[in-house]
């Protein structure tokens, strides 16, 4: 590490602003802020905070109609606003770096992951044969094995572990002494985000380079940073060591984002559902948590093969009524195809059974199930208005309040019935979602990662809606997510789906205390100790 | 690091034992296995298609070659001879015998054998479209990427404009325009393009300039919009972002990142237009008077020549079929990622 008089990063009342159309949008207002040489710095927010703008004006890569300015905004001593474009790309290739939020389309599709890393240490000098050799390197110091397989696989032939992994050893290959991480982790599952960070840090205290942390995420920033800014629709509201920001936070800003986390430690919400847990723990082999009725679905012998690979295997389970059974995984270990067969919108092999009374005798039957879906700007058709939305799901599931009460039931303000999808928020977005499978009475929702595409603050309040619903309707819900928390939260029993196998299916709390199987313990692990750092 | 994450790649993607480069050989060894059975079935289907369909288009051959004063069995000793008469199956399974073994019957029009009229217009159609293609994919290459690099200023919306209104006019109108400006007037081209067909190569592309133009004008607004969506696709990608804040120079950034993606989406329609165009264009070929297969088809199916118009249509379709196979194993070369069996069992 080269030796270094003051900071690396020097901030100085930089703001931001956008000009689109006749209006400007700022961004950033008066940030300023420094980060020390090898020191790691986080930043903070929610969507919209500004915190990505933040780190892009470091690279000065935004876009043509943006207004920049700032009393200092220095990177490794360079002022970056004063560069002429070949320094620009200078400073680029040789003082910082930057890990992208999602690796997959952070790199280049059609060429093999070991050349996009090669193609930086040919910027910096080396030949044909010594890039090669030290992108080689470089693979291993992530610690990807074997190397020569992994440089010849293209981006689609790695997993979102791998790719994060190649990105970073492109990022490191010009020895940079400011590495930017722009929600490095958000998207991968809780376990491969824990080795992602783990190596960071270890590259960290091997390189000695300083590191910016973009997250929403506070555990995490928490758990990987000195400092942390917090920052707030473009200013930043609260500043200071991590442990003091997240455990004596002074501003109420961040005090909302610290309660807005889901608890590990504390299982579902008060309450009558509570109790019916207690029962369901009671007799934990049982049907369902209801002791008075039988299970709603049944599934026996579930198995899904695709063209080449089986997605489940034999999987067999039950969802009593009003229960919330949770089901996490990581990704592509088939737990939204489990959902997907449970709806109908699949074929596959085994049985699935509803018992449901028919409650319009002689009429189309109702659908017995609906999905909430991850992406609800996909699961929205962008030319309806959230009335029209509304009004379509009202009929076809045969529901007897207006669109208004429906509105109103799930949260949504009037004014918003007007609208188009594009014009709503994404948490307002999920509720239209939501509202559409209450629109009747479905025995059956289940819930595809309802939030995982949400900040804290609207996946807090989403989560207290799902709740609600349910005590008030009494539906079931198949609960699929990532994030172990999140489902303990909401969930009676929760299943771990593991390659396409149910490997394990208790009572919540039980999970936690009693995992048996190892990846269940993985991910217990690996959500209780994110979490850990935050009280220790 | 753990063993979970290999595992779960493992599966996705076996291990194969050879290289990356190999693994693409295989495919494309796997897509040509496949359109070997292929073509052969959809040609059977279309010649089928073809020799029906003619038999419903009003009008007399014999009749149509012998003049309105032969009479009635002279017309029909006519037919007979020239192998009109009798059930379509027989007459159509004769023709398929003769074409599979290479004996592909005699023009009534022409009054050759229908092998070397149909193979010679086919060359002069190829040799068009060639020429028309070599035109138009670098400049669409050229227009596009500009667009795309100048999204929504004035130069873009120019551009897209012109090739708007140039495409939407008829090809006819098109050629018409030229040839009076070019040819009759200038007098920079002959007029007709078939006349130097004979001379050395220079001389028939000089004559070929014109038609070759309008082809190209003809299919340059699509391939250029394509182009353009291609390419503002790639430079807004988050990959792009990547290469120029790895500090790479620009060049580098157009040709090793930039490039290849933004050309995937129109190597598809490249295949489409290459087919289409050499395999002859009726209407261009006609206006020149150019002695292509378009032309020559146009001629066979106002005289309901069955057998030389079934053998033309047999060839435009290997023409065809052929140049989409092409820009499959293009496809397959350029993305990594393209896969043409199915995905859902």
């Amino acid at each position: 590490m080269r030796p270094s008089s003051g900071p690396v990063v020097t901030v100085e009342n930089l703001t931001v602003a956008y000009r689109a159309r006749q209006q400007t949008v700022t961004a950033i207002r008066g940030l300023t802020f420094a980060v020390e040489a090898g020191e790691s710095y986080g930043l903070v927010g929610e969507s919209g905070s500004g915190k990505s703008t933040a780190a892009l004006a470091l690279t000065r890569y935004l876009p043509p109609d943006t207004d920049i300015s700032a009393g200092t905004l220095a990177v490794g001593g360079v002022s970056v606003l004063e560069l002429e474009a070949r320094a620009l790309r200078g400073f680029r290739a040789g003082t910082l770096a930057v890990v992208y939020q999602e690796p997959g389309l952070a790199l280049n599709p059609t060429m093999p992951a070991g050349e996009q890393i090669a193609e930086v240490y040919r910027l910096h000098g080396a030949n044909r044969a010594q890039a090669r050799i030290s992108s080689l390197a470089a693979i291993e110091r992530v610690r990807l094995a074997p190397p020569r397989v992994i440089a010849k696989r293209f981006p689609h032939e790695l997993s979102g572990g791998q790719q994060q992994r190649i990105v970073i050893a492109m990022a490191l290959a010009s020895e940079p002494r400011l590495l930017i991480l722009d929600e490095p982790t958000t998207g991968l599952d809780s376990r491969v985000e824990t080795e992602i960070m783990a190596l960071i840090d270890s590259l960290q205290a091997e390189l000695s380079f300083a590191s910016i942390l973009i997250s929403h995420n506070l555990p995490l920033v928490a758990a990987h940073c000195q400092r942390i800014g917090v920052l707030r629709r473009g200013v930043l509201v609260e500043e200071g060591a991590a442990a003091d920001v997240l455990l004596a936070p002074r501003h109420p800003y961040t005090r909302s984002l610290i309660a807005a986390l889901p608890d590990i430690s504390a299982a579902r919400s008060p309450g009558q559902r509570a109790v019916v847990a207690v029962a369901g723990e009671e007799q934990s082999t049982a049907a369902g948590p209801r002791p008075a009725a039988g299970p709603l679905v049944t599934v026996e012998h579930l198995t899904k093969r695709y063209h080449r690979k089986t997605a489940l295997r034999d999987v067999s389970f039950t969802i009593g009524r009003g229960e919330v059974l949770g089901l996490v995984g990581e990704s592509g270990s088939g737990k939204t195809t489990l959902g997907l067969s449970l709806a109908g919108l699949t074929g596959y092999e085994g049985s699935i059974r509803f018992d449901v009374a028919d409650r319009r005798p002689g009429r189309r039957a109702l659908p017995r199930v609906q999905v909430v879906f991850q992406n609800a700007d996909a699961s929205l058709n962008p030319r309806r208005t959230v009335r029209q939305v509304l009004a379509r799901s009202i009929e076809l599931l045969g529901g007897t309040q207006t669109v208004e009460e429906l509105a109103a039931s799930t949260g949504l303000s009037p004014d918003l019935l007007g609208k188009l999808p594009h014009q709503l928020s994404g948490g307002q977005k999920q509720r239209v979602a939501i509202a559409r499978a209450f629109a009747g009475q479905v025995p059956l929702v289940i819930c595809d990662e309802p939030t995982s595409a949400l900040d804290v603050s609207s996946q807090a309040r989403l989560l207290d809606l799902l709740g609600e619903l349910q005590e008030r309707t009494g539906v079931s819900y198949l609960f699929i997510s990532h994030d172990l928390a999140v489902v303990r939260q909401v969930s009676d029993r929760i299943g771990v789906l593991y390659d396409g196998e149910l490997v394990e299916l208790k009572a919540a709390d039980e999970i936690f205390e009693r995992a048996e199987h190892p990846y269940t313990q993985s991910l217990v692990d690996s959500a209780v100790s994110l979490r850990r750092r935050l009280s220790a | 690091m753990s063993a979970l994450d290999h595992g779960q790649t493992a599966a996705t993607a076996p291990e194969r034992g050879f290289s990356a480069l190999s693994e693409r050989h295989s495919r494309i060894l796997v897509l040509l296995g496949k359109r070997l059975v292929q073509i052969p079935v959809v040609l059977f289907v279309v010649s089928i298609m073809t020799f029906w369909l003619i038999q419903l288009v009003p009008g007399d051959p014999g009749r149509n070659a012998l003049g309105p004063y032969a009479t009635q069995a002279q017309v029909h000793a006519w037919d007979v001879s020239n192998g009109l008469t009798g059930p379509v199956v027989a007459r159509y399974l004769r023709w398929l015998g003769g074409f599979c073994t290479g004996n592909w019957g005699t023009s009534f029009v022409y009054l050759v054998p229908c092998r070397s009229l149909v193979l010679g217009h086919l060359v002069n159609s190829m040799l068009l479209g060639v020429y028309a293609f070599a035109l138009m994919v670098p400049l669409s290459i050229v227009l596009g990427s500009v667009q795309a690099y100048r999204e929504g200023r004035r130069s873009d919306r120019a551009i897209t404009i012109t090739l708007m209104s140039l495409s939407s006019v008829p090809e006819f109108v098109v050629g018409v325009l030229l040839l009076v400006v070019f040819a009759a007037w200038l007098k920079m081209v002959p007029v007709q393009a078939a006349a130097d067909a004979t001379g050395d190569l220079a001389q028939r592309l000089h004559a070929m300039t014109l038609p070759a133009v309008v082809l190209a004008i003809a299919y340059l607004a699509v391939l250029t919009r394509m182009v353009r969506t291609g390419t503002a696709g790639a430079i807004t990608a988050q990959f792009h972002r990547t290469a120029v804040l790895k500090g790479l120079p620009q060049g580098q950034i157009v040709r090793r990142h930039v490039a290849r993606n933004a050309l995937i989406p129109t190597m598809q329609l490249l295949g489409l237009y290459l087919g289409a165009l050499l395999g002859g264009n009726a209407v261009v070929e006609t206006l020149f008077n150019y002695p292509g297969l378009g032309a020559l088809l146009v001629v066979a199916a106002e005289h309901k020549d069955v057998v030389l118009l079934t053998d033309a249509v047999m060839v435009t379709g290997v023409v065809s079929l052929l140049a989409l196979l092409l820009t499959d194993v293009c496809l397959i070369l350029m993305d990594p990622r393209i896969r043409f069996e199915n995905t859902e069992s």
